[in-house]
């Protein structure tokens, strides 16, 4: 499978402090990845800086030619972020929202053509908010909200979407509902999905490709179901788990407690 | 799509009425009140001249004193409000938008206090250059702004550090102003009207010197509307979506900056239109930006028309400078727009 996105020796520092030191992983095309880590282990700085919102040194690509080599509106058109708990205004309704993806398809005087609103047709269809579109966001709840983000995101027509921690703050059942509708997207669009999760039974249960950090640095990357273990969780988390399988088989893993702090590094 | 288009339609704005007929009748509204303003600012004054006599001037100036008040004072107090009334509150509007803040108006860029300080100063040290006052309070307010943005700048713009910038060379620049009017009090009349603001021997050069401004500034805030729009969904969702924030941002500030200190360097520190007007209107029509910005460009030049009207009128034949009615009307108006809206 090849690799839609190629991330060598990246560096992102914000205000002069280095956050990410030199981490290299790739993101295979057309599947659901995950990058975790505890927090503060530079996961959504590197998010966004795949999504080009930070500057880095280092190289990223995508589909083998440089980040950097993308104007600004040519690259929204390739790839989709959608950012943690985002802000808008509180009269914009869905599809004011989702209308705001065809932004990079227009140019400076552009008027909204007939296939915007095609897009923004079907990005509300798949996200099923079809029938909510002329809501206030603001009377939304909070997985309503979020779909009408990714229906946002979709609507931008990208070969790859990332989100930063898409379900906190959502109830287990909404929780549920994004992650389904991100496989979904996923399976029938062939959209490559990267995403920062805390969640590692959503990582287990719905990611193929998993991206571990810790400290600014790279731990390991690969199959999830290969790598997500009772050592990962104690060496990364500092968290002992015992683990646990469903009736399907699943892998589930439950934190019991906090590993015995030795020595701090 | 035409069931989408339909569908459009049934977004219901306020009291039942689809949005899309919402906003139109709004600017509708506010266009006809910035044509009432227009109106009774050309008929009302020390002299009354009725509408039929005044299509009779438009048509035929002759030297009656009439038409001389029409057409050499009047006409261009008018023109010169309504101007100003629409570049202060597309300067606001703007700034509201590229700061993220609903306090942000030209004053927060620096524009009046730096117009206020160079005004002054040449009113008050340098009388006999008077008749510089206008190019001088221009440069002073642009240099205001670009001194604010040369601080605030560290590795980018953040929207707050261009406040608090804003708010510490504006008192420190007010601080010059203060000091400049105690020390000599006794020339301080002049500028102290200057520093409230008024249209009172406003005339045609004066409109030449506002409208390039009002008409390019104004195209190019409406072309770049959608800009506006993205840049609400916050800095990072907007570089997502493929804005240059840094750019967006300097050239919307620029903007402004350009709109504001050519009206305050014609009319003095007019304060309340640049801040107020901009959150009256999308108290009315929302924050769409391709419908508010419209919208405040007439409420503004509806709002300095009928406000300096009113200010010639009401204790006649002494006029009041119009920064002193706008507030003291306008400041209970929107309250109450608040009480209600919010």
């Amino acid at each position: 499978m090849a690799n839609i996105l190629e991330v060598k020796d990246l560096h992102v520092g914000i205000n002069k402090k280095e956050i990410v030191h030199g981490i290299s992983f790739a993101v295979p095309e057309g599947k659901l990845s995950a990058i975790i880590g505890p927090n503060g282990c530079g996961k959504s700085t590197t998010l966004k800086a795949l999504a080009r919102i930070w500057g880095y040194t280092g190289s990223i690509s995508f589909k083998g030619k440089d980040l950097r080599g993308f104007s600004q509106k040519e690259f929204a058109r390739s790839l989709a972020i959608l950012t943690q708990s985002p802000q808008a205004p509180t009269d914009l309704t869905v599809s004011d929202l989702v209308d705001m993806g065809r932004f990079p398809y227009r140019s400076f005087l552009g008027r909204a053509k007939k296939e915007d609103a095609e897009y923004v047709e079907w990005a509300l269809e798949q996200t099923n908010m079809l029938s909510m579109r002329h809501r206030l966001l603001s009377t939304l709840s909070g997985g309503e909200r979020q779909r009408a983000w990714i229906a946002m995101a979709l609507a931008q027509n990208p070969q790859v979407l990332l989100l930063d921690e898409p379900t906190t703050y959502l109830d287990i059942c909404h929780q549920l509902e994004i992650m389904q509708l991100l496989e979904r997207l996923n399976k029938e669009l062939g959209l490559t999905v990267v995403m920062v999760l805390h969640d590692l039974n959503h990582t287990l249960q719905y990611t193929e490709h998993v991206i571990v950090m810790r400290q600014g640095a790279l731990v390991t990357s690969g199959d999830p179901a290969a790598i997500i273990t009772p050592q990962l969780l104690e060496e990364v988390y500092r968290v002992e788990a015992e683990e646990f399988r469903t009736k399907n088989g699943t892998r589930v893993l439950m934190p019991m407690d906090l590993k015995a702090q030795e020595n701090q590094d | 799509m035409k069931a989408s288009q339909k569908d459009m339609e049934a977004v219901v704005g306020r009291w039942g009425i689809p949005r899309s007929v919402w906003r139109l009748s709004v600017l509708l509204v506010f266009a006809c009140l910035a044509l009432l303003g227009a109106f009774l600012s050309l008929t009302k004054g020390s002299s009354t001249i009725n509408l039929a006599q005044i299509v009779a001037i438009l048509q035929n100036a002759d030297s009656s004193p009439q038409s001389q008040i029409i057409w050499n004072i009047r006409m261009p107090r008018t023109i010169i409000g309504a101007l100003v009334g629409i570049n202060l509150s597309l300067a606001g509007a703007i700034l509201q938008a590229v700061m993220r803040n609903p306090l942000a108006d030209p004053h927060i860029i620096g524009i009046s206090s730096g117009a206020g300080l160079a005004g002054v100063a040449i009113m008050i040290l340098y009388p006999n250059l008077e008749y510089l006052l206008t190019p001088v309070a221009f440069i002073g307010a642009m240099l205001a702004a670009v001194i604010i943005y040369i601080l605030a700048w560290k590795n980018g713009i953040k929207p707050v550090r261009i406040i608090l910038a804003g708010v510490a060379v504006s008192a420190f620049l007010s601080a010059g102003i203060s000091g400049l009017m105690i020390f000599y009090s006794d020339r301080v009349h002049g500028a102290l009207m200057w520093m409230v603001g008024g249209l009172a021997a406003r005339s045609w050069p004066h409109v030449q010197i506002i409208l390039p401004y009002a008409l390019a500034g104004g195209l190019l805030a409406l072309a770049g509307a959608a800009y506006l729009n993205i840049l609400q969904l916050g800095d990072e969702m907007a570089r997502g979506l493929g804005v240059n924030v840094e750019l967006t941002r300097i050239v919307f500030t620029a903007l402004a900056a350009l709109l504001a200190a050519s009206s305050v360097s014609v009319v003095g520190l007019l304060g309340f239109v640049g801040l107020i007007v901009p959150h009256a209107a999308r108290l009315v029509i929302g924050s769409d930006f391709r419908f508010l910005l419209p919208a405040a460009a007439l409420l503004g030049a509806a709002t300095v028309t009928l406000s300096d009207t009113f200010a010639r009128v009401i204790l006649a034949p002494v006029e009041l400078p119009v920064g002193i009615i706008m507030a003291f009307l306008g400041a209970p108006f929107f309250l109450f727009l608040l009480r209600r809206e919010i």
